[in-house]
């Protein structure tokens, strides 16, 4: 028996004598987390979560209410909570939020891929996480940081107008962040992986890009304060695209929150920028084939050629702003409705990593940013100044890893300074960001 | 109480049953809400309830950690056994009587969250909106929002400690947009209590409304922040973030008994200047940070971190006493039952010094001085940390001048903590949320002001 439906039929037929209409987000989780130091299991953790989160339509007005417990009382009263608060915001405004009506959704294969893996299989991935660190360079002091996670996730919409849609994945991940020390420098970073199937995970490779990565950069200088040309590694390029993310709100457009606000068919970015939302692209982590409301996904272009094609809606402020609509709810049962991307992805250009470090005297491959967006990050300007590691190249020669700086600019000066985009992408290490490479023509750099 | 100690000594029972070393038990059952006003109309209205428990075993130094929705007899026992079969067959044990915690709260509350009117609740928020916008004309946007959390807690372990706890949370944040002459900014603050949102009545709205604005008008006006190495005077209250990014995590024992962290072995070794003693509180009535018991059952407690200049304690919760061997502190602590718990701070703050701030600014000839902190990240295991300076200005030859704005601060904690070179007498705290392996969990952070003879400020290069 479909017992999340039978609730949902009972509850929905209260709302409408209630004169409410309603949408249920049902999500699911399950995680197994395993981490080993120094080859003891440090670290087991299975954890089983389920929401449900209700959002009740009075016209112009919702109300949100969530809870863990799924019985038929505890979603009646979550019901009633989310009722009241509809009616505590209810407004005059002759507005009817939408919401959506049933309709097919893309299909995937190979993302919830049944497999039986045994615990000592799983163990030993972890284990190797950790133990490849080491045998990958004698510098490794420790592995204070590893883990090796199992996950299954499920989300369920059902709504008044008859929706009901559901979808399930399931992955692997895993991370390894060994501490490296020459003479008296020591370094931390990390390498990790992301896979659907057992088969595709490669601790190994994992631990020895993340060996790599702390080992290039000991022995760092300090970089002379000034302007430089940057080369953001693709790596890097999504702590930009954060940066950017929210900005693509209808809602935070609307609410005269967006630096993008008024510059909707404008050249905002240089014409080497095209940058896509694809939720439908199997090779990033935020594939989904519905957004939070239930509406297929589609593919969006929100730059062409550096252009400002659109901004990301949900129905509600696609009918509010008379945008087009481009399915990018995103909301948890726990909050309430917004918009968000999903895979970002940009385009290919030419140029090649070794043409990009020759193209001016001076420039610096920012290889990672070290610091948190809400420590140096301003999303009421799009101001940024943050720390970094990088290597420094002079007339394309590599002169060795920097670190202790800080660089400063503005995201839109960064879209509009892309000088060139790279020709190549690199799957190593999945991620909702797929990019290339990109030079900037200048930042900041604070340094010694 | 959220379940009776009968059901609680069967699923210890059961957590023990394949030889486990310690088993705890944490149930949470907590209400939460989020109010908010945008565009001087109410905007949101969410609350909601998370109910469950986090069953937690020692096998050595292995952890095992499972989670459950379903707090019935038979869901805790078959949460327990799945944690305890996770590793197999070994002897049995099984747990004496329960000595139950019975305490005296350290704080006071009043209505709880689904009990206050929400009117009194819109009305402050339309309130600090009207301020706002009628403080400036160049306001163009403002967003008020009310975040409350009423936990309870039952926590139960393998050593007989068996403590029931209600902690309540409520924090007001405003946020004003401006925009002058095409140049837009924005200033946010915010103040929290840990107690019920009728701690908050007392608040000036008007005055606060206006200073946050204020801040964000003088934004439009300022330039950006040089770049380079300086003396950086940092103000008291929020600018206590520094000591929590550069040394507060760093002495978590959660970092240290993985050898993640600088100040590994350095216990009784001098670390900083004789000027600088820094206390980690969680006692301190109605404070953001503070608790009657942490998430291990264990009082809370003060503890002097750093004493003129000298390490004298980590913070400590059961598995890194146990790895360490260093005193528990009371400072398990968790976001919720859906985390493992770890050692984590709670009021952390540098105590007063003897210094005045108008002396610190005389003997500034270039530097900074950073009024008002954002937040900030760090990496334990090298020191390196950041923090974003939301207001600053110039001192030049001993006088604060101009204002500047997009300004960073990042250094190496260690290094820094040499560097506190002045400490003044005018102790503040201020109120944030710390994140870290065992959720996001509130923490205060404080300090008087204070000088550190050098600092990388990230701003513009000229």
């Amino acid at each position: 028996m479909d017992l999340i439906k039978t609730n949902f039929d009972k509850i929905s037929a209260r709302a409408a004598s209630d004169g409410a209409r309603l949408e249920l987000m049902v999500s699911g989780g399950e995680i197994l987390k395993l981490g080993y130091q120094k080859k003891v299991l440090q670290t087991f953790e299975s954890k089983q979560t389920a929401v449900a989160g209700f959002r009740v339509i009075l016209g112009a007005s919702q109300g949100y209410a969530y809870t863990e417990n799924l019985s038929l009382e505890a979603l009646e009263r979550a019901y009633v909570e989310a009722l009241n608060n509809a009616k505590t915001l209810k407004s005059d405004e002759a507005f009817e939020i939408p919401l959506a009506r049933p309709a097919a959704v893309p299909s995937f294969s190979g993302l919830n891929i049944q497999e039986e893996i045994s615990m000592e299989d799983k163990k030993a991935a972890a284990l190797a996480l950790e133990q490849s660190c080491y045998a990958k360079d004698a510098r490794v002091q420790n592995v204070p940081y590893s883990g090796f996670v199992e996950g299954k996730s499920s989300v369920r919409i059902l709504n008044s107008e008859g929706l009901d849609q559901n979808f399930e994945q399931s992955y692997f991940t895993g991370y390894a962040s060994p501490l490296v020390k020459e003479n008296e420098f020591t370094k931390a970073d990390g390498g990790r992986f992301f896979a659907r199937s057992f088969k595709d995970v490669n601790p190994e490779a994992a631990a020895l890009r993340a060996v790599r990565r702390s080992v290039e950069k000991l022995g760092a200088g300090k970089l002379t304060t000034g302007n430089y040309a940057v080369v953001i590694d693709r790596e890097a390029v999504s702590t930009f695209m954060s940066m950017l993310s929210d900005n693509l709100s209808a809602r935070e457009v609307h609410d005269s929150k967006s630096i993008l606000k008024g510059k909707l068919g404008q050249a905002v970015g240089s014409d080497k920028l095209t940058l896509i939302d694809d939720p439908l692209d199997v090779r990033g982590t935020s594939v989904r084939p519905f957004d939070s409301e239930g509406v297929p996904s589609q593919k969006t272009v929100l730059f062409e050629k550096g252009v400002l094609k659109h901004y990301l809606t949900n129905l509600e402020y696609a009918k509010r702003m008379n945008l087009p609509h481009t399915a990018s709810a995103a909301r948890g049962p726990r909050s309430s409705s917004d918009m968000g991307p999903s895979n970002l992805v940009i385009q290919l250009g030419s140029t090649s990593f070794a043409d990009m470090v020759k193209s001016h005297d001076k420039v610096i491959h920012l290889t990672k940013v070290t610091g948190g967006l809400h420590a140096g990050y301003n999303d009421a300007t799009g101001d940024f100044s943050l720390p970094g590691e990088a290597v420094l190249y002079v007339n394309g020669e590599r002169q060795g890893p920097v670190d202790q700086f800080v660089f400063s600019g503005n995201i839109l000066d960064v879209l509009r300074d892309i000088e060139a985009v790279g020709n190549e992408y690199n799957f190593d290490e999945a991620s909702s960001v797929i990019s290339p490479h990109l030079l900037i023509k200048s930042l900041s750099f604070a340094g010694a | 109480m959220i379940v009776q100690p009968e059901i609680l000594k069967k699923a210890l029972d059961a957590a023990l049953s394949t030889g486990a070393d310690f088993a705890d038990i944490f149930l949470e059952d907590s209400y939460s809400s989020l109010l908010s006003v945008l565009s001087s109309k109410p905007e949101q209205a969410i609350v909601g309830q998370m109910y469950g428990a986090g069953v937690r075993l020692f096998f050595g130094e292995e952890i095992v950690y499972v989670t459950t929705n379903d707090l019935s007899e038979a869901g805790l026992v078959k949460a327990a056994l799945n944690a305890a079969r996770s590793r197999g067959q070994g002897s049995p044990k099984f747990i004496s009587e329960f000595t139950p915690r019975r305490f005296d709260s350290l704080h006071t509350f009043g209505e709880k969250p689904w009990e206050m009117n929400r009117d009194t609740k819109f009305k402050w928020m339309h309130s600090l909106d009207h301020h706002s916008r009628k403080h400036s004309s160049l306001v163009t946007q403002v967003q008020v929002s009310l975040k409350e959390k009423f936990q309870k807690v039952q926590i139960a372990n393998s050593l007989g400690v068996l403590a029931y706890d209600e902690r309540a949370n409520s924090r007001l944040v405003t946020e004003a947009f401006v925009e002058r002459e095409g140049v837009r900014e924005s200033s946010s603050d915010n103040k929290g209590l840990m107690g019920t949102a009728d701690g908050l009545q007392g608040l000036d709205l008007k005055a606060w409304a206006e200073e946050n604005v204020t801040r964000a008008v003088n934004l439009t006006k300022a330039d950006y922040a040089p770049a380079g190495e300086m003396p950086v005077v940092i103000d008291n209250g929020f600018g206590g973030v520094i000591f929590h990014e550069a040394s507060g995590h760093g002495l978590e024992t959660t970092a240290v008994a993985k050898g993640a962290s600088v100040f590994n072995g350095k216990l009784g070794e001098k670390i900083g200047n004789a000027c600088l003693t820094a206390i980690d509180d969680g006692t301190i009535k109605n404070e953001w940070g503070s608790l009657n018991i942490d998430d291990e059952g264990n009082p809370t407690q003060k503890t002097t971190l750093i004493e003129n200049g000298v390490l004298k304690s980590y913070i400590s919760d059961e598995m890194g006493s146990r790895q360490t061997g260093y005193a528990k502190t009371g400072s398990g602590r968790r976001e919720s039952y859906l985390y493992a718990p770890a050692s984590r701070m709670r009021n952390t703050y540098i105590a007063a010094g003897n210094d005045t701030f108008e002396e610190m600014i005389r003997d500034v000839d270039y530097g900074l001085y950073a009024k008002r902190m954002g937040g900030g990240s760090v990496n334990p295991g090298t020191g390196d940390y950041n923090f974003k300076v939301t207001e600053a200005y110039i001192v030049r030859k001993g006088r604060i001048e101009e204002a500047v704005k997009g300004a960073c601060l990042i250094g190496r904690g260690i290094d820094t903590l040499g560097k506190i070179t002045k400490v003044s007498n005018d102790l503040k705290l201020a109120c944030g949320m710390c994140g870290s392996v065992s959720g996001s969990i509130p923490a205060a952070v404080g300090q008087p002001q204070i000088l550190v003879s050098s600092l990388m400020v990230g701003g513009r290069a000229k």
